[in-house]
C-alpha cells in the first residue's frame, strides 16, 4: 500500500499538512490508517486550526482505502461470471471427469493427495496433455523431475485415433502448450507465481488454462516445524496466491500433496490442519495394486459429498 | 468525480461517531486542554449530576435503561440550549444535528427521533427550539408498549435460522462463532441461512418465510462456491412452488406435462430478486479485510439506498483465515518506532473496533465461522486404514464424546475477538455409519452451553435434524 507522500499528485488534500498531522499520530503509509483508529483521529483534528481541511484529507484516504479491497459484487453477478468464465477442465479420464461433474473447475484450487505410486503425477500428466491438446497452455512446475515429455507423447498417441501427420501436427501443438519449469524451494515457487501473476495482469501471457504443482507439498514441507511462525505464514500465503490466480484469471490449479502417518496407523495428507482449509476440493487418490485398479474418492469438495468414490483404471 | 458523493457520506459517519465517543469519555484520557474538550469534561460531570436527580425521581419507572436515556435526553436538550444562550454558534449543517442525537441514538437506537438519524436536518435558524420541541415529545411517551413492540419487530425482525442454530434465539446484534474442524459444513450452514433472509416472505402468492432482507458475506478463506449457493436456492423455490403450483395445476387439468414443467421450471425472476440482495466480496489478506471493514458502513448505506432495505446478516468466513500470515509479521515496522505494526492482536483490535461500531449503526446479525482443529479422533474420516477401529469408535455415545469436544478444540484467536463472540456452537462430522450416503454432522452449543447435541444434515434443500 501506498505512502501518504506518493499520493500528494494524486489527491491534492494529501498535502504536507496533512502528513504532518498524520506522521504526528504515526501514520506514514495508507496501511497505517488501516490500524488506526479514525474516530480518535478525527476528534484530535479538533485541536488543530485547519481542521476542515484535515477531516476532507481524511476523508481522502478513506476514499483511497475503498480502492484496496475487492469490489463488493451481488450473488447474480457473482454467478454470471462463474457460469461463463468458469469451465470445467478435462482431466483425460472419462470416469473422473464424470465422477467430478465434468472435470476440473477453472477458479479452484484442486488438490490430488496420495501415497506414493498412487497415479498423482499421473493424473497430473494425462491431465496436463488433454488440456493442452484442445484448451490451452499448462504451467507445469515440477519439484521431483516428475515431468517426463516421452509419457506425454505416449498419452497423446494413445488416446488418439490420427493419421501420422496429423498425430504428429497434434503432438508439436500439445508439446508447444506446456511450460515445464523446475521449482525445487518455496523462495523460487513464490518467484515463479509473481512473475505469472504480472504477465498475466499485463497480458504477456495469455491463454494459461491450467497450473500444476507436483508437487507442492515437497516444496513445503522443509519450511515447516521449528517452532516458528514463518514456516506456516509462507504456506498460507501461496495458498492465497494460488487461490488468487485462480479465480481472477479464471485458471484451473492442480497441486499434489503426499501422506504421511497419522495416530494408530492411519495415514493423512501432509502439511496438516493449516493447509487443510486451503484447497476448494481434495481428492484422496490410492491404488490396489494388484488387481491394477485405482480410486479416487473426496475427502473435501464445494458441493460433493464426503466420501463419495469412483474406481478406475489408469493407463 | 465518483468521489463526491461518497466523500460526504464518510465524512458523516465520522463526524456523527465522533459524538459517539463521548460516551466513553470517561474511560478514556482526555488528552490537550483544548475549548471543545474542556466542554466534553463539563457535559460528563453534568450526566453525573443528571443521572442522580432523573434516579431520584424516576422512582416508579423500573427500567434502568430508559432512565439512562432520559438522562441523555436531558444533557442533550441542556448542552444544546446552553450553547445557544452562550451564543457560541456551532457550523451549520447536518453534522451538527447528527452530533446532538447522537448520544440518544447510541443508548436507545430504537428511539422516534433516531428513525431517519442520517437524513433529519433541521432549520439552521430555529434548531435549538426545534430540537427541544422534539426531545420534549420524545420525553413525553407518546407511544403504547404495543406500538413499541411492534415497531422494534418490524425493525429488528426474527430470522427463522437453518438447523443447528435453531436452537437460541439470535438476535441482531449478536455475534454467532460457527466452531469446527474443516470439513464441517460451517460455510453450507451460513449458505442456508444466507437463503432464509434473501428470500422474499411472500411472492405471487406463495409463502417462501423468508426476510427479504440483504445479507453481507466476507470471504476470508476465498472458497466460495457460488453454484452451491444457486443450486440450493432453486432447490427451496422449487420446494415452496411444488406444494403450492403444482397443486394448483392439478386442480385445473389433470395433464401430467403441466405439473412436470411446474416441478422442473423455478421462478427465474423471484431468483434474481433474492440473488441480488446477496452481496459478496473476498479479501486475500489482512489488509483487504480492514480497508473492507473500515469502508463497510458507507457499502451498507450504498446498498440500503439501492435496495430499499437494509442488511440483516453480516458473515465472516473464516475470521482465522489469515492467522499465520499475521503471527509472521514483522513485530516492528520500519521507520518510526511509534508506527503500529500489523500483528495478530492489531488485526482483531481493529476488526472488532469495526464491527462494533457498525453494530451500533447498523443493527445485523453477525455469523462467523472459524477452523478448529480437534483431537486427531475426529479427523481419521479423512483416511482409513484399519477400518476396525473405526467402527469401534463409532458406537461411543455421542452425547459423553461431544461434552468432551469443548476442550478437544483449541483456540487460537486473541481474547479481544474471544470475548467479542456472544453465541459459540461447535460442529463437527459425525462417525455414524447408519446413512452411508449423507454425512451427519453433530453440534452442540457451547455458548450459552446447552448440554445436549444436534444430529444434523445438509441438503440442497436445506438442513434438517436427523435423530
Amino acid at each position: 500500500m501506498p505512502l501518504l507522500s506518493s499520493l500528494e499528485c494524486d489527491y491534492p488534500l494529501i498535502d504536507s499538512d496533512f502528513r504532518n498531522f498524520c506522521s504526528s499520530h504515526a501514520i506514514i503509509s495508507v496501511e497505517d490508517f488501516l490500524l488506526h483508529d479514525l474516530y480518535v483521529l478525527v476528534i484530535s483534528t479538533e485541536q488543530h486550526h485547519n481542521s476542515e481541511r484535515l477531516k476532507e484529507g481524511i476523508t481522502q484516504v478513506l476514499t483511497i482505502i475503498n480502492k484496496q479491497h475487492q469490489p463488493w459484487v451481488d450473488g447474480l453477478e457473482l454467478l454470471d461470471d462463474a457460469l461463463q468464465n468458469k469451465r470445467f477442465l478435462p482431466t483425460g479420464c472419462r470416469s473422473i471427469d464424470t465422477f467430478l461433474d465434468g472435470g476440473l473447475r477453472e477458479g479452484y484450487l484442486t488438490e490430488l493427495v496420495g501415497t506414493s505410486s498412487s497415479g498423482k503425477t499421473q493424473i497430473c500428466l494425462q491431465a496436463a496433455s488433454a488440456v493442452a491438446k484442445n484448451w490451452g497452455k499448462i504451467v507445469f512446475l515440477d519439484s521431483g523431475n516428475s515431468f517426463s515429455p516421452k509419457r506425454i507423447a505416449q498419452i497423446v498417441t494413445q488416446t488418439s485415433d490420427l493419421s501420422a501427420y496429423e498425430l504428429d501436427k497434434a503432438l508439436q501443438q500439445v508439446m508447444n502448450n506446456i511450460v515445464c519449469l523446475s521449482v525445487f524451494d518455496i523462495f523460487t515457487l513464490f518467484e515463479v507465481l509473481h512473475q505469472l501473476k504480472n504477465n498475466l495482469r499485463s497480458q504477456i501471457d495469455q491463454h494459461i488454462r491450467m497450473l500444476v504443482i507436483d508437487s507442492i507439498s515437497s516444496l513445503i514441507t522443509p519450511i515447516l516445524g521449528g517452532g516458528g511462525a514463518h514456516g506456516h505464514a509462507l504456506m498460507v500465503s501461496v495458498g492465497f496466491l494460488l487461490k488468487w490466480l485462480a479465480h481472477q484469471h479464471d485458471i484451473s490449479i492442480l497441486v499434489t500433496n503426499h501422506m504421511v502417518a497419522g495416530e494408530r496407523g492411519t495415514s493423512k495428507p501432509a502439511l496438516g490442519e493449516s493447509w487443510r482449509s486451503i484447497p476448494h476440493a481434495r481428492l484422496l487418490l490410492s491404488r490396489d495394486h494388484i488387481r491394477n485398479i485405482s480410486s479416487m474418492s473426496v475427502l473435501r469438495h464445494p458441493h460433493m459429498a464426503t466420501g463419495d468414490r469412483v474406481e478406475f483404471e489408469l493407463q | 468525480m465518483a468521489s463526491l458523493p461518497m466523500s460526504s457520506s464518510f465524512l458523516g459517519y465520522i463526524g456523527g461517531s465522533n459524538y459517539r465517543r463521548i460516551r466513553n469519555e470517561r474511560l478514556s484520557p482526555i488528552s490537550a486542554d483544548s475549548k471543545s474538550n474542556r466542554r466534553r469534561v463539563l457535559k460528563v460531570n453534568a450526566f453525573n449530576k443528571d443521572e442522580k436527580i432523573v434516579a431520584k425521581t424516576g422512582g416508579k419507572k423500573n427500567n434502568g435503561r430508559r432512565e439512562l436515556a432520559f438522562a441523555l435526553m436531558a444533557i442533550a436538550a441542556a448542552s444544546s440550549f446552553a450553547r445557544v444562550v452562550m451564543a457560541e454558534e456551532p457550523k451549520a449543517g447536518t453534522l451538527e444535528a447528527k452530533k446532538k442525537y447522537a448520544p440518544i441514538c447510541v443508548t436507545m437506537p430504537t428511539a422516534r427521533i433516531c428513525h431517519n438519524w442520517f437524513t433529519v436536518i433541521p432549520k439552521p435558524s430555529n434548531r435549538g427550539s426545534v430540537e427541544m420541541a422534539s426531545a420534549r415529545q420524545w420525553i413525553e411517551g407518546d407511544e403504547t408498549a404495543k406500538q413499541f413492540l411492534t415497531r422494534v419487530f418490524s425493525e429488528r425482525p426474527f430470522l427463522p435460522l437453518p438447523p443447528p442454530l435453531h436452537r437460541v434465539p439470535l438476535r441482531p446484534g449478536n455475534v454467532v462463532e460457527i466452531v469446527g474442524p474443516s470439513p464441517s459444513s460451517k460455510t453450507r450452514i451460513l449458505m442456508q441461512a444466507a437463503i432464509n433472509c434473501i428470500l422474499p416472505k411472500e411472492w405471487k402468492g406463495e409463502s417462501y418465510g423468508g426476510l427479504e432482507r440483504l445479507v453481507m458475506f466476507i470471504d476470508l478463506d476465498c472458497r466460495f462456491d457460488v453454484l452451491s449457493l444457486s443450486r440450493s436456492l432453486k432447490q427451496r423455490i422449487i420446494q415452496a412452488n411444488g406444494n403450492g403450483v403444482g397443486h394448483k395445476l392439478n386442480k385445473v387439468e389433470n395433464s401430467p406435462s403441466g405439473s412436470k414443467d411446474a416441478h422442473a421450471e423455478y421462478d427465474k425472476e423471484l431468483f434474481a430478486v433474492s440473488m441480488r440482495r446477496f452481496l459478496y466480496i473476498r479479501c486475500y489478506d489482512s489488509f483487504e479485510f480492514l480497508a473492507t471493514l473500515k469502508t463497510l458502513h458507507f457499502q451498507l448505506q450504498k446498498e440500503k439506498e439501492a435496495h430499499g432495505t437494509g442488511v440483516y446478516l453480516l458473515m465472516i468466513d473464516s475470521i482465522g483465515a489469515f492467522y499465520w500470515m499475521d503471527r509472521a509479521a514483522p513485530s516492528i515496522p520500519p521507520g518510526n518506532n511509534n508506527r503500529r505494526s500489523l500483528s495478530l492482536q492489531s488485526v482483531s483490535d481493529i476488526a472488532v473496533q469495526e464491527i462494533q461500531k457498525i453494530l451500533v449503526v447498523h443493527p445485523m446479525l453477525v455469523l462467523t465461522t472459524k477452523a478448529a482443529s480437534l483431537q486427531d479422533k475426529f479427523t481419521t474420516r479423512e483416511v482409513i486404514r484399519n477400518t476396525g477401529q473405526f467402527s469401534v469408535e463409532s458406537n461411543l455415545d455421542s452425547r459423553i464424546r461431544s461434552s468432551t469436544n469443548a476442550q478437544l478444540y483449541r483456540e487460537y484467536m486473541p481474547s479481544v475477538w474471544q470475548s467479542f463472540v456472544s453465541h459459540r456452537i461447535l460442529v463437527c462430522p459425525s462417525d455414524d455409519s447408519k446413512y452411508q450416503k449423507k454425512p451427519i454432522y453433530l453440534s452442540e452449543w457451547l455458548l450459552p452451553s446447552l448440554k445436549l447435541s444436534d444430529k444434523f444434515t445438509i441438503n440442497d434443500d436445506g438442513a434438517y435434524i436427523v435423530s
